[in-house]
């Protein structure tokens, strides 16, 4: 897929772990994980809204659009 | 789970499995036992005699129509109860005959290849009861958007519909051959497909099922990856 999820780049920026981040948006360690290794079909605007709300940035700085080869 | 989906899914298997044990029940087991105990006779007989080159009765099926059109009631029949005539009409006939004909070398090809396909028959047959069980069986433990559901469905159907072909093409031989030996009072051979058109649209109606389902397994995947 041409979107990329650079949530493990924002968590690595951010100093946060997948558990302490999953109990601060109240989403499970395994569907953040689907998320982090964009395995995920769609992202919710709630979900990315509680992201960008503890991480501290932009949807843009999670979601990436590159051209595919 | 869905409880009235699992009945359904009970019952349709219950009633499917009761279908296939009653054409067992009715025409499988009769019909072999008939053919046995003929076929054990005519050896006996054959033993007895001492003739060899006497030719085994051929049983033959057919359509006909009457030759002055349906719903003419060409065959007067007797009633027993009032001992009067009364009028019918066939619409099929199954015959016992051991008149010795030559045949085309096509039909007789294609009789072969109609004995042959009868394996091939009896093999659907085992095969669709079996992934009717693994299917129902799946679906009563939960499982049903599942791609392995899926490809079962799809294989009932393509089952079904070889079911269908193999049918319509038995009937056109057994048809070609019965015009071949025989030529009736009021009464023509016809081509038809009567029972087996719903081979056809069961065999269809599975497939567009299972097309369903695996749209429907694809949109349950894409919901569960949303996060």
């Amino acid at each position: 897929m041409s979107i990329i999820v650079n949530l493990d780049v924002m968590m690595a920026k951010r100093k946060i772990s997948l558990n302490e981040l999953s109990e601060k948006v109240d989403i499970t360690p395994a569907n953040l994980s689907i998320l982090k290794t964009g395995k995920a079909k769609a992202i919710r605007f709630s979900t990315l809204e509680v992201l960008c709300r503890e991480l501290d940035c932009q949807p843009g700085d999670i979601l990436e659009w590159r051209r595919e080869n | 789970m869905n409880t009235r989906l699992k009945i359904i899914c009970i019952l349709f298997g219950v009633s499917y499995l009761f279908l296939i044990g009653q054409v067992i029940y009715n025409e499988v087991i009769p019909g072999f036992l008939a053919g046995f105990k003929d076929g054990f006779e005519s050896v006996a007989k054959q033993h007895t005699d001492g003739e060899t080159n006497e030719s085994s009765p051929e049983l033959y099926f057919f359509y006909v129509k009457p030759i002055s059109g349906r719903y003419t009631f060409p065959t007067p029949l007797t009633n027993l109860k009032t001992g009067g005539l009364i009028n019918a009409e066939a619409s099929t006939f199954t015959i016992l005959s051991n008149i010795p004909v030559k045949l085309p070398n096509w039909i007789a090809i294609a009789k072969i290849i109609c004995k042959l396909s009868a394996f091939v028959m009896t093999f659907f047959l085992v095969y669709i009861p079996i992934l009717v069980y693994k299917l129902t069986h799946s679906i009563i433990r939960n499982v049903l958007f599942d791609e392995t559901n899926v490809k079962r469905i799809r294989r009932i159907g393509y089952s079904i519909l070889i079911l269908f072909g193999l049918s319509v093409f038995s009937l056109l031989i057994l048809t070609a051959e019965a015009k071949n030996v025989f030529s009736l009072e009021n009464y023509k051979i016809v081509h038809s497909l009567d029972e087996n058109y719903y081979l056809l649209l069961i065999g269809l109606i599975t497939l567009l099922f299972a097309e369903i389902l695996k749209i429907s397994h694809k949109m349950k995947v894409e919901q569960d990856l949303t996060i």
